[in-house]
């Protein structure tokens, strides 16, 4: 994986809205190590498991990640990002490349929470215009409610983090005529 | 199998369901041997509750066998007789680590449905709407149980199902709601609601030293069960003015601690209480909290009003001014039903109290439309009502 560390003041500037495009940002409190969950992040280890959109994230090439994103039962979507800058345990942040262009990024910011009430971990996409294929794919991923989106995902991440698995009722029965 | 659905406003219907399986390494599958209809399934049944879905298997009151465990569940063995908390908890996030298990953060599934509610999301509740995470409910003959290895207790062979089947909500819940009151020598505690919950709070504020109890209701067969429980006096609400009749009996002081188990549906014959049975008829406001206005009004300065009925909504014209004259402490909430379930077997074991003391009606599972029924319009003294598959 690449290692970067960006010069002071490079890391504001990846957190500022891309021009004209769209932010949204969800902070949630882990109640685990800055380390274990940074390790989420490293690699995307265990971004596809809590990210719902995700299907699977593999290494293509030094530094670059090929990400496959469903948009529906059968079709999918793939993009490369790249990490621009990683300071474990504190910051990972990516951005997605499209013919070159950045068209998304993504950052996860790790603070302690106060006392022993584990990690405050604070996640943030933006997205640009012109959007450009792998751009309106995540936008569509993401659906209408961006933020109740992040949310899940963040939250499906809590709780592979502290109870060890996610909170499901799929798959259960019911009284409804698809069982 | 077999399972009790909702099926709209004041319908549930038994219909035929696959049976469920573990979907995490943490699940246990429980052959359901006995199963409660509870006060808050009627707020289901009468359609309090938003977020219930045709099809909804109910039922938060449950006890059985292990028949199926996932991988990671190491404490309990196919076989074991457990009884099994309403409340859906995983055991090891910063609330249920300090035993704030109905506010377990990770449970609920559908996590934002509530927090666009509540501004936060507690735990996820067996049969209790996709509010709630949308479990599969217990009046079934077999049930799915989450983290496993936290909300599964084993209960010892000796102890059949009706003295143990209580420790999974009412018991519990009327004795966290007593001791929430912090009972001092002395302490006259007063109880709006004779139902199930009302009884165990009643029964529960006597364990703790309370010098005497004061019930109210007004349905004959629930008070004389509350009588039966020692130093307990009745008012009953449709002949006396509660607030009165309460100063009347504590030498004016009013009780030391009030406790609500009435919740969102009181039943009143005040003025206030028709004025919201119209607004909640007319979808104005859900909630219609007179038995909490009347504790409010009733306690006596710096007590303390526990409230163990469940309220869902927005309330009017509750008496806040009076609340903070008189500096009352007010608690309240879902119970941590895992904190107490140890300590109250005990309980159950030394004999201290029988549980099964609630039970009016024994019914089969596939009588729990006509049980729902009976349990709503407290037909033939209907108390509490327990189906067995």
């Amino acid at each position: 994986m690449a290692q970067t560390s960006l010069p002071v003041g490079v890391a504001e500037e990846l957190d500022r809205p891309l021009k004209g495009g769209v932010s949204v940002q969800k902070t949630v409190t882990i109640l685990r190590p800055a380390e274990d969950v940074f390790a989420a992040f490293q690699g995307f280890a265990l971004v596809p498991r809590f990210v719902g959109h995700v299907q699977s994230i593999t290494e293509n090439g030094p530094g670059r990640w090929r990400w496959v994103g469903r948009l529906g039962q059968e079709e999918t979507v793939e993009w490369d990002a790249v990490i621009v800058d990683e300071q474990a345990p504190h910051r990972l942040a990516w951005e997605a490349v499209d013919g070159g262009a950045v068209r998304a990024r993504g950052s996860a910011a790790l603070r302690p929470a106060p006392a022993d009430r584990g990690t405050e971990l604070t996640v943030r996409l933006d997205y640009a215009p012109p959007l450009g294929q792998a751009g309106r794919a995540l936008l569509k991923l993401l659906g209408e409610e961006p933020k109740q989106e992040i949310t899940r995902d963040l939250y499906r991440l809590r709780q592979l983090l502290e109870a060890g698995v996610i909170a499901t009722t799929e798959g259960q029965p019911s009284g409804r005529a698809e069982g | 199998m077999k399972a009790v659905c909702y099926a709209g406003r004041h319908k549930v219907e038994v219909r035929d369901v696959p049976d469920p399986r573990p979907l995490t390494p943490r699940d246990a599958v429980v052959r359901i041997t006995s199963t409660a209809i509870c006060g808050s399934d009627l707020h289901l049944y009468d359609g309090h509750i938003p977020t219930m879905e045709d099809g909804d298997i109910l039922g938060h009151e449950f006890m059985g066998e292990v028949v199926e465990l996932g991988d990671e569940v190491d404490n309990l063995a196919v076989g074991d007789r457990v009884v099994v908390p309403f409340a859906v908890s995983c055991g090891r996030c910063f609330y249920c680590r300090q035993d704030l298990y109905s506010l377990c953060d990770n449970s609920n599934p559908n996590a934002p449905m509530a927090e666009a509610m509540y501004g936060h999301s507690g735990a996820g509740m067996f049969g209790y709407s996709h509010m709630f995470g949308g479990y599969a409910g217990g009046q079934a003959e077999y049930a799915r149980v989450p983290y496993a290895d936290v909300g599964a207790f084993k209960v010892p062979s000796s102890l059949p199902d009706e003295k143990v089947l209580f420790l999974t909500d009412i018991f519990p819940t009327g004795y966290m709601a007593a001791e929430a009151c912090g009972i001092q020598p002395g302490d006259v505690v007063a109880v709006w609601g004779c139902g199930p919950v009302g009884q165990f709070a009643i029964r529960s504020a006597l364990i703790l030293g309370a010098e005497r109890v004061i019930a109210v209701d007004r349905v004959p067969a629930r008070l004389a069960l509350a009588a039966q429980a020692g130093a307990v006096e009745l008012i009953d609400y449709s002949t006396l003015d509660v607030t009165e009749e309460l100063k009347e009996l504590t030498g004016g002081r009013g009780p030391d601690h009030c406790i609500d188990c009435v919740g969102m549906e009181a039943y009143g014959t005040s003025p206030d209480a028709v004025y919201d049975r119209a607004k909640t008829t007319l979808m104005l406001s859900q909630d219609r909290p007179t038995a909490l206005r009347q504790a409010l009004q009733a306690c006596r300065k710096g007590g303390t009003v526990s409230i163990p009925g469940v309220y869902g909504g927005l309330l009017d014209k509750l008496p806040f001014g009076a609340a903070f004259a008189k500096g009352l402490t007010l608690k309240m909430g879902q119970t941590h039903v895992h904190r107490y379930l140890p300590t109250l077997l005990d309980l159950v074991e030394q004999r201290t109290i029988d549980p099964s003391f609630v039970i009016s009606h024994r019914l089969k599972l596939g009588d729990a439309p006509e049980a729902y029924e009976t349990f709503k319009h407290e037909k033939d003294g209907c108390i509490k009502v327990v189906l067995s598959p």
